[in-house]
């Protein structure tokens, strides 16, 4: 009996220790954050740009949309990408091998037309079946291919396209107008020293589209996906501006990144992988300290792409379990950088970072809980140890996510109705007592999945953010 | 020793809990009153809108004197730079300037002093709409404060060469090292030719990079009057400079010496290649269209691409490159000069 208590004594005691210093961790990115977006509050929403959007010598882009049975949702997508602000880009959609009625669809509704060209094969890929340009806009593209995934996707976008940078895309997400001149500036205005841009994504559930344009940001009634809305403000306000002030960013997310083509053809493109979007800005970055090169992989504050995020239970619960196999995929793959003084910060802060505190926490979390509930039944020898846990683990979910709300309204104000941002800090509050513990067993179950060595993708169905 | 780190816990959590309940009631307080003042901005530029409009086209301002009021100077400024954005007449650029500083002056320099850095940009973006040229001074003093961010100083240089300011010229040399080529570039496209000048009669003492930018300027502003300058530049030791002028020559009408262009064709450098099929093109010197069929075999894509380019812009190009279907045994020639004549016929 007294082996039981000791161990849990022990565990109890590393929880707790483990805890307070993810808590520090986050308190610190969270005060980083604080002074530098605050810094831009109410800056002009279109003077900065201005220059950008008038001059010659801003870059084009090539954006890229890989599409797979995205037939709901990829012609608003399309439409909101046909307006952009700015001055010169094309846009490439790839379907790849789509069974539903993605191909007809775009070239019924865009006038597509089949075209020669070559490609030019700087990356390996699955055979092209054929390329259309649109006859209403000619600086659109689809590429129809052999089904080979979403990186295979990606790297045909890559040989096909004929600008300096690139951005990928998720085919349901919704672009605001101004994206990419915010997105590039940085790129422009280091003179390719950025050689990576990422933008904030947020939830478009609930906010009215037309058109493929935002009309309306708002919230949804779900608390789901309320809680969401709340987790995504935490992970983007929060977590990667202070990485990403130090240059050791490693996640740019896959709905919304731009990328100098030159630099992601040199790290060998997009790797088949579950979190292929993760793996390339970690090879990139392993790159750079190979090569000695003095180039920087930033995050855009900015709220510039609005995408569909799940509503049910059954699938989150499923992207989650996909996004930590990602995780764990890129973190796998490049385990030869961990705690590698040769690869700098990335080795030694990055690196242990994602491992420890995002890929491990879960598990850590997990046992937590288990205690928590152990120490109720086992009497009130233990009951201060639950206590303890509980509040540390409101302070790590709900205390942080309700700061997270707070530094949204106080530096960004994008839900524009009082209401929007009381029920936001209310539904905050809730986290640690239901959403929190759902995510954790989601992420603990995905690691299960890949230790029992489960395949497949668990595809989202999507019933489209944009009214056609 | 648990009690203690429970009660002290407890303690944690509850001034953390009670800060952010605190912080929560004061932003909402504030998001509500924030609300209402932009909602009274929108009103009053809504009732301001025509009456700005007439006294663009009058002069005529008595009705929009500000009170004193900060949501009437807030619309009163929105208001202008919508119309200084759409209107393009000298006439009213004048008008606006007038007005912003008969009446704006104190607000935009109180602006200036402000903490928080998004302000005080804002302010120096008005002053460029606005043509607020008066403040000169202010600007100067505000340019040699230590704690400047580098986007406020790159921004007020741009308002010094705007403004034709003698000293614009001095303070970019003092900056150029960490001002990057496209902001450098675009102050230099706003200079006047005179201040321009300047910096070309010194160009052998400027920085590289600055010396690249100039020839860029030259070819954007189509300033023949460096046509020698050019001319010399084009037989550089430096590759990166002999391709930047040849690009120049492609956006600039000047003649391009035939000679030293035939050298370029053969050159080892594949940006070099290609800059010389673009400028043949360009200038539609058919007499190197033997030069530009043989670099539809180059080993490089982008020499290839550009090559079939160049030879559509020629009168026979089309034929050209038909023939050269029918008739090449390389099928990367091929292949570039179907894909051009298709693009041709699609008129992209």
């Amino acid at each position: 009996m007294s082996n039981w208590s000791d161990i849990l004594l022990v565990g109890s005691w590393f929880i707790f220790v483990y805890m307070i210093i993810i808590i520090i961790v986050y308190g610190g990115m969270l005060v980083i954050s604080l002074f530098h977006i605050r810094k831009s509050y109410e800056l002009d929403k279109f003077e900065p740009y201005e220059e950008l959007l008038h001059s010659e010598f801003t870059k084009p882009v090539s954006i890229l949309v890989p599409a797979y049975n995205e037939s709901a949702g990829i012609y608003g997508s399309i439409r909101s990408l046909i307006s952009l602000e700015y001055p010169e880009y094309e846009i490439i959609i790839i379907n790849d091998g789509s069974k539903d009625d993605t191909l007809e669809k775009l070239i019924d509704r865009f006038h597509m037309v089949k075209i020669t060209r070559v490609i030019r094969k700087q990356l390996e890929t699955k055979e092209v079946k054929g390329i259309y340009q649109s006859q209403i806009y000619p600086y659109l593209y689809v590429i129809d291919k052999e089904n080979g995934g979403k990186a295979d996707a990606l790297n045909t976008g890559i040989n096909f396209s004929k600008y300096p940078y690139f951005c990928s895309l998720d085919g349901d997400s919704i672009i605001e107008r101004n994206a990419f001149l915010k997105v590039l500036k940085p790129i422009m205005e280091s003179d390719d020293e950025v050689i990576a841009t990422g933008g904030s994504v947020r939830i478009a559930n609930g906010c009215e589209i037309q058109n493929g344009e935002l009309v309306n940001v708002s919230i949804p009634k779900k608390p789901l996906v309320v809680m969401q809305i709340i987790e995504y403000l935490r992970a983007f306000l929060t977590g990667r501006i202070g990485l990403s002030e130090n240059n050791l960013l490693l996640i740019v997310s896959g709905a919304f990144g731009v990328f100098s083509k030159k630099w992601v053809i040199d790290a060998g493109g997009y790797a088949h992988t579950v979190g292929e979007d993760m793996e390339l800005v970690v090879r990139l970055h392993r790159l750079i300290k190979e090569k000695k090169a003095k180039k920087k992989i930033i995050y855009v504050p900015d709220p510039v792409c609005w995408t569909e995020a799940p509503e049910s239970i059954k699938f989150l619960r499923r992207q989650r379990k996909r996004w930590h196999r990602g995780l764990f995929d890129s973190l796998w793959k490049h385990r030869k950088l961990m705690f590698n003084p040769k690869y700098g910060s990335i080795g030694m802060f990055s690196m242990p970072y994602f491992f420890f505190v995002e890929f491990l926490g879960p598990l850590v979390e997990l046992f937590g809980y288990i205690i928590l509930v152990i120490s109720f039944f086992t009497g009130s020898i233990y009951l201060e140890y639950a206590i303890i846990y509980f509040l540390l683990s409101l302070i790590y979910g709900s205390i942080y996510s309700m700061a997270s709300v707070l530094l949204e309204e106080w530096s960004m104000e994008r839900y524009p109705k009082v209401k929007h941002f009381v029920i936001l800090f209310l539904v905050s509050m809730t986290e640690t007592l239901w959403y929190r513990p759902l995510t954790v067993i989601w992420r603990v179950e995905g690691m299960i999945e890949m230790l029992i060595g489960k395949k497949g993708w668990g595809e989202m169905v999507r019933k489209g953010v944009s009214n056609d | 020793m648990i009690e203690v780190n429970l009660v002290f816990l407890f303690i944690v959590f509850f001034v953390m809990f009670f800060t952010l309940v605190s912080l929560f009631f004061y932003l909402m307080i504030q998001k509500y009153m924030t609300n209402k003042k932009k909602k009274k901005i929108d009103q009053l530029k809504e009732a301001y809108r025509l009456d700005m409009f007439h006294f663009l086209q009058s002069g005529e301002d008595s009705k929009l004197r500000p009170d004193g009021s900060q949501e009437k100077y807030i619309a009163l400024i929105e208001l202008l730079i919508e119309y200084a954005k759409v209107l393009e007449s000298e006439d009213i650029k004048q008008r606006i300037s007038v007005f912003a500083k008969k009446y704006l002056t104190d607000y935009i320099v109180g602006q200036l002093k402000r903490n928080r850095w998004s302000l005080r940009m804002n302010a120096l973006y008005a002053i460029e709409d606005f043509y607020m040229i008066h403040l000169s001074a202010n600007l100067h003093d505000l340019y040699e404060k230590k704690q400047l961010t580098l986007a406020e100083k790159f921004q007020i240089l741009k308002l010094f060469a705007k403004f034709g300011d003698e000293k614009t010229i001095h303070y970019i040399r003092s900056v150029a090292s960490s001002i990057s080529d496209f902001t450098l570039l675009s102050i230099f496209l706003l200079l006047e030719e005179d201040h321009f000048h300047n910096l070309v009669e010194n160009f052998s003492q400027l920085p590289e990079r600055m010396q690249y930018m100039v020839i860029e300027t030259i070819g954007k502003k189509q300033y023949l009057q460096y046509y020698s300058l050019l001319q010399n530049l084009l037989q550089s030791d430096e590759e990166e400079m002999r391709i930047r002028t040849l690009k120049t020559f492609a956006y600039t009408g000047a003649p391009v010496d035939e000679e030293i262009l035939a050298d370029f064709f053969q050159s080892s450098s594949w940006q070099v290649r290609m800059m010389a099929a673009k400028l043949a093109g360009v200038k539609r010197l058919s007499q190197y269209a033997g030069q530009l069929v043989s670099m539809l075999s180059d080993q490089n894509y982008v020499v290839r691409s550009e090559a079939a380019r160049a030879l559509l812009q020629f009168k026979y190009g089309a034929n050209i490159l038909r023939n050269v279907i029918d008739e090449s045994h390389d099928d990367f020639a091929k292949d570039m000069a179907r894909e051009w004549l298709e693009k041709e016929s699609t008129h992209e």
